[in-house]
């Protein structure tokens, strides 16, 4: 499969699913080529994608867009640890499942494995190549998406 | 009112689907983490219905509607998943699912689902 038809194509479908999933209008940065990721010190979902191309979807995540999240789906403030780890990752699948609904449309089939949630500092290094774009609510950055291809 | 077991690999997710089927006056007899959890879990409790997740560890949603399937051919199992792409929905649909509600739900789309799945 094309390489820069996949970054295309996962590059639109996984920043409608964030705005299908947030049901909020927010803007996209400027797309990166990347071949490393670091972790900001939030809360960090990794899924793993099959499919059409092998590769993982990263979504860093802010407190903001998971408080923003939780009162916009569920009209409520989370509170527990243990639940806003759950609500995180579960934010993750969502953006992640919805974007493999995205790429379907655009011929590229995918499927995920369950997330994994990281929290702190952290690198991912020696991926073969990756596309990544932060969301943006005005200046705040809610949250940064990266797709990266293995082999 | 009909009684529920859900079935989501993410605690937040079963806890507000349980809030809301019991605000809608069903009953929540159980929940599950995974696909294995949830076959063991239907053969004890014996549910109306079932809300199954797909992407989940250990057995997912798909692998655990067929096993419940070949189990009780009436069992009545919604689907709710992140993933909604077509193959997906009719793969479920040809296994026997009676709906497929695409996350993120809003507790008007669940209620209606309940209602029309269990009459």
């Amino acid at each position: 499969m094309d390489k820069s038809f996949v970054f295309t194509t996962s590059l639109n479908g996984s920043y409608k699913a964030v705005l299908d999933v947030l049901q909020e209008d927010y803007e996209r940065g400027s797309p990166r080529l990347v071949t490393q990721h670091t972790v900001g010190g939030g809360y960090c979902g990794l899924v793993g994608l099959l499919g059409d191309f092998k590769g993982r979807l990263i979504v860093d995540l802010t407190d903001e867009v998971i408080s923003r999240a939780a009162m916009k789906m569920f009209g409520m403030v989370i509170e527990d640890v243990g639940m806003i780890q759950s609500f995180a990752s579960e934010l993750v699948n969502m953006i992640a499942g919805n974007a493999c609904t995205q790429l379907a449309n655009g011929g590229i089939h995918l499927d995920i494995t369950p997330p994994t949630l990281l929290h702190g500092t952290s690198s991912f290094i020696g991926f073969h190549e990756g596309i990544e774009f932060d969301v943006f609510d005005g200046d705040m950055k809610l949250l940064t998406l990266t797709i990266s291809l293995e082999g | 009112m009909a009684r529920v077991l859900v079935v989501d690999d993410a605690a937040f997710m079963r806890m507000m689907l349980t809030d809301i089927l019991v605000k809608g006056g069903h009953e929540v007899v159980g929940d599950a983490e995974n696909g294995k959890v949830a076959i063991e879990s239907y053969k004890s409790l014996k549910p109306d219905m079932v809300t199954m997740d797909i992407t989940m560890p250990e057995m997912d949603g798909l692998e655990a509607l067929k096993a419940i399937i070949e189990l009780d051919s009436e069992a009545k199992i919604v689907m709710c998943s992140a993933m909604g792409q077509q193959s997906m929905v009719l793969d479920a649909v040809k296994s026997g699912a009676k709906d497929f509600i695409v996350k993120p739900f809003d507790k008007d789309k669940i209620l209606a689902t309940v209602s029309k799945v269990v009459g």
